[in-house]
């Protein structure tokens, strides 16, 4: 079942959120857009899960990079799960990174499954999976 | 408070026509998508401030790159600002290069803040303003 417009739109928001928030370093922002029991898999040998662990991924990228790391999202679809509180959705997410050093080069491309909950706020990301194609 | 389905999507609207229309040199086109007044801050030293001066834009693409320049819009958030008549929108503008049969060539990221105001039936964008990533 395709899930309604202002859903669609309102999860497109949230990942717009979601890479602004984690190029930016904003460790606390970009945690408010998870479940307290939110759960990354796929982007290294561990998993990342629980509040006071995503919230060091933005401050970790941002003292690697230092504001140079860039995440673009783009071909998101979605389908309700077992209920309309809960949507499974589909992107790629593609990174790349400015350093002066040199100009834009892409990092990491990666197809990611999401599962997002309805809360009284709006949506908030329970889980993400990352297939990864690293470049060089 | 989150902005209606339908200003989300007018404005993204707004924004693939700014980006289409900067890309083919279409000046009058991409002008008319500013208020008069409109702002476009962080490109160089000095703001560019009205239309009349906007026109420079398109026609410093069309003439360092032909229609071989192409700027792609993502990562879109928005939220009203003081009243549902203005809108900030966040949004990345990754542009590349397609010259002469070379590859593709990255050329900026730029994180962008544009508010903009309600005009009738749309949108015109009051102020861009954006943070340019080049790389070298």
């Amino acid at each position: 079942m395709p899930v309604s417009t202002e859903d669609y739109l309102a999860i497109a928001d949230l990942l717009g959120r979601y890479c602004w928030r984690l190029d930016a370093g904003d460790g606390d922002g970009w945690a408010d857009l998870w479940t307290d029991d939110g759960f990354i898999a796929g982007v290294g040998p561990d998993s990342v899960s629980g509040r006071a662990t995503l919230r060091e991924v933005p401050i970790s990228i941002m003292q690697r990079c230092g504001g140079a790391e860039v995440h673009r999202t783009a071909n998101l679809c979605c389908d309700y799960g077992e209920t309309r509180d809960t949507i499974n959705a589909s992107f790629y997410n593609d990174v790349s990174t400015w350093l002066p050093s040199g100009p834009g080069k892409p990092l990491l491309f990666a197809r990611c499954e999401m599962t997002v909950s309805r809360a009284a706020t709006g949506w908030r990301i329970t889980r993400i999976t990352f297939d990864p194609l690293p470049g060089e | 408070m989150p902005v209606s389905t339908d200003d989300y999507v007018a404005v993204a609207d707004h924004l693939a026509r700014y980006c289409w229309k900067v890309d083919t040199g279409d000046v009058e086109g991409w002008v008319e998508l500013w208020a008069e007044d409109g702002v476009f801050r962080g490109t160089g030293p000095d703001d560019i401030v009205g239309r009349e001066a906007l026109r420079v834009v398109p026609i410093s693409v069309k003439k360092r790159c032909g229609d071989k320049m192409a700027h792609f819009a993502g990562n879109l958030y928005c939220d009203y600002g003081e009243t549902i008549d203005t809108i900030t929108a966040h949004f990345y503008n990754y542009v590349t290069t397609w010259m002469n049969g070379a590859p593709g060539k990255p050329s900026v990221l730029a994180r962008s803040v544009a508010t903009l105001v309600r005009n009738g039936g749309g949108w015109l964008i009051k102020m861009n303003h954006v943070d340019m990533l080049t790389g070298a």
